[in-house]
């Protein structure tokens, strides 16, 4: 299939590009097409990764074509990574209502392109935040289930990292999914969590105590963790993170690692291509992901990250799961937080 | 399902055929009818094949991507005029006859063209020219057509 990288020229895109042809996932005979913004800097790092692609994976690199602009856009996947991110300098305040305001636009003239000018076989993979708006939009354009929000797969991969980190055991061995926003408000489902290999009850007991952390103020957390970013001292705003409960982890880890300049480019890209793997394979996965739903979960309609069953024809169902009172109460309130950002777009 | 021509100018270099193949091949569409040749020295490939609007729009502009493809264009291989023009150049070359069998519709329009242009004996000549000028590879829509 070929696969196209929208905002190949950024930090994320670049390495989403970089990592896709160095795991082999695209073949020698399909199409790698970096898409950046006509006449933009973006572009001409698009045309320079070409060339540096080429230097570094010639042996096995599929074509490469660099694309300006969505009238130009042509893929079967299309990761979608362009638009403006949060700086890394943390006294420079970017909202969510910001960015959206900001990527909203972007979001809209590709999402119009593909509906012109695409097959409506097209799977849509929303990397750029707000995550939901992202998928909100180009929902409008394409079919809801071949639209893709990366934010709950994304934050499930860091949530199992969290749990694995307190456990010492390796990410492998941890299960569990996050749900909602890819933002403040995303709820980590501890009902889903298991860890193979440790036994029920000593894992129980340990999940337990992790659970019993409770929850952390992340506004005043992200203020600390960013003053000592700003400080200079970085180790010591790891080290507050450490010491903050698992859910609060999830969320600010990512922000200290921005800050640092080190950005989540590595991270992210990784993750965007394991889920770009998925589809590629054709296997079908149980994951977690932002989706226009449809009364398919809790009877909501709207957009949100929920479980769903992933195929190489983008999202086969919504994967019913039973949550505990207190997660279905916190996954409606997630949901009204987010349309009601939604609804000012 | 639409019989469609695809007319492709492209730039000569070894495995250019093998691009465009498998850009058909990699969705599942098999391809009807190829024809390598030149038109005013252009190297060009002309592609027969059946597919849905869209699919067709999409391999289009996949193909108009390819590093070594320079021109697109999509010849509307069923409009009347055009294949009926096509059979009027097979004609003048001394089609075959069975070739001809079963597309008795387009010979009797065909037969119209040459009959709205006897009148200026130079007409039919030109308007094959300008189709010729528009890039149309009257052979290949017409073998097209007949598989």
């Amino acid at each position: 299939m070929d696969v196209a990288v929208v905002g190949a020229g950024g930090d994320i895109g670049r390495q989403i590009a970089t990592q896709l042809v160095e795991e082999g996932l695209i073949a020698a005979h399909d199409r790698l097409q970096l898409v950046e913004a006509p006449n933009s800097d973006g572009l001409n790092v698009a045309l320079g990764l070409r060339s540096d692609l080429a230097d570094a994976f010639g042996e096995t690199l599929p074509q490469v074509d660099v694309g300006a602009g969505p009238d130009d856009l042509v893929a079967d996947v299309v990761i979608f990574a362009a638009g403006a991110t949060v700086p890394c300098d943390p006294a420079a305040v970017r909202t969510r209502e910001d960015l959206g305001e900001a990527n909203a636009p972007v979001f809209e003239s590709y999402a119009a392109a593909l509906e012109k000018d695409g097959t409506g076989g097209e799977i849509v993979i929303v990397v750029s935040n707000p995550v939901e708006l992202g998928v909100a939009i180009f929902a409008r354009h394409v079919e809801r289930h071949r639209v893709i929000g990366m934010g709950s797969f994304l934050d499930t991969i860091r949530f199992r990292n969290e749990i694995a980190r307190s456990l010492a055991v390796r990410r492998q061995r941890v299960r569990g999914l996050v749900i909602g926003e890819h933002g403040p408000h995303m709820l980590p489902l501890w009902s889903t969590v298991s860890v193979q290999g440790m036994g029920e009850e000593l894992a129980a007991q340990k999940l337990g105590a992790l659970m019993a952390e409770g929850e952390a103020d992340l506004a005043a957390e992200l203020r600390n963790a960013a003053r000592q970013v700003a400080a200079g001292d970085i180790e010591a705003a790891y080290a507050q993170v450490d010491r903050l409960p698992v859910a609060a982890r999830v969320a600010l880890r990512p922000y200290v690692t921005h800050f640092t300049g080190a950005k989540t480019a590595l991270g992210t890209a990784q993750i965007v291509v394991r889920l770009t793997r998925t589809i590629l394979s054709g296997n079908d996965t149980l994951a977690a992901c932002q989706m226009r739903i449809e009364g398919e979960f809790l009877g909501l309609t709207g957009t949100i990250g929920v479980p769903v069953l992933m195929s190489n024809a983008g999202i086969v169902r919504v994967e019913p799961l039973e949550l505990t009172d207190d997660e279905t109460a916190r996954f409606r309130s997630s949901f009204a937080a987010v349309q009601e950002f939604l609804a000012r777009f | 399902m639409k019989k469609r021509i695809v007319q492709l100018t492209v730039r000569n270099r070894s495995g250019i055929l093998n691009q465009l193949t498998d850009t058909f091949a990699e969705r599942g569409i098999s391809l009807d009818h190829v024809l390598c040749t030149a038109v005013h020295t252009e190297p060009t490939v002309v592609l027969g094949f059946t597919a849905p609007d869209a699919v067709a729009h999409h391999l289009c502009r996949v193909l108009g991507r390819l590093p070594d493809v320079t021109s697109v264009q999509e010849i509307d291989a069923e409009a009347p005029t055009v294949r009926s023009f096509a059979l009027v150049a097979l004609k003048r070359e001394g089609l075959d006859a069975d070739l001809l069998e079963g597309f008795q519709v387009i010979a009797e329009e065909a037969d119209r063209v040459i009959a709205d242009c006897a009148d200026t004996p130079r007409g039919l000549d030109a308007r094959l020219a300008a189709l010729e000028e528009r890039g149309l590879l009257l052979r290949a829509i017409a073998t097209s057509a007949a598989i």
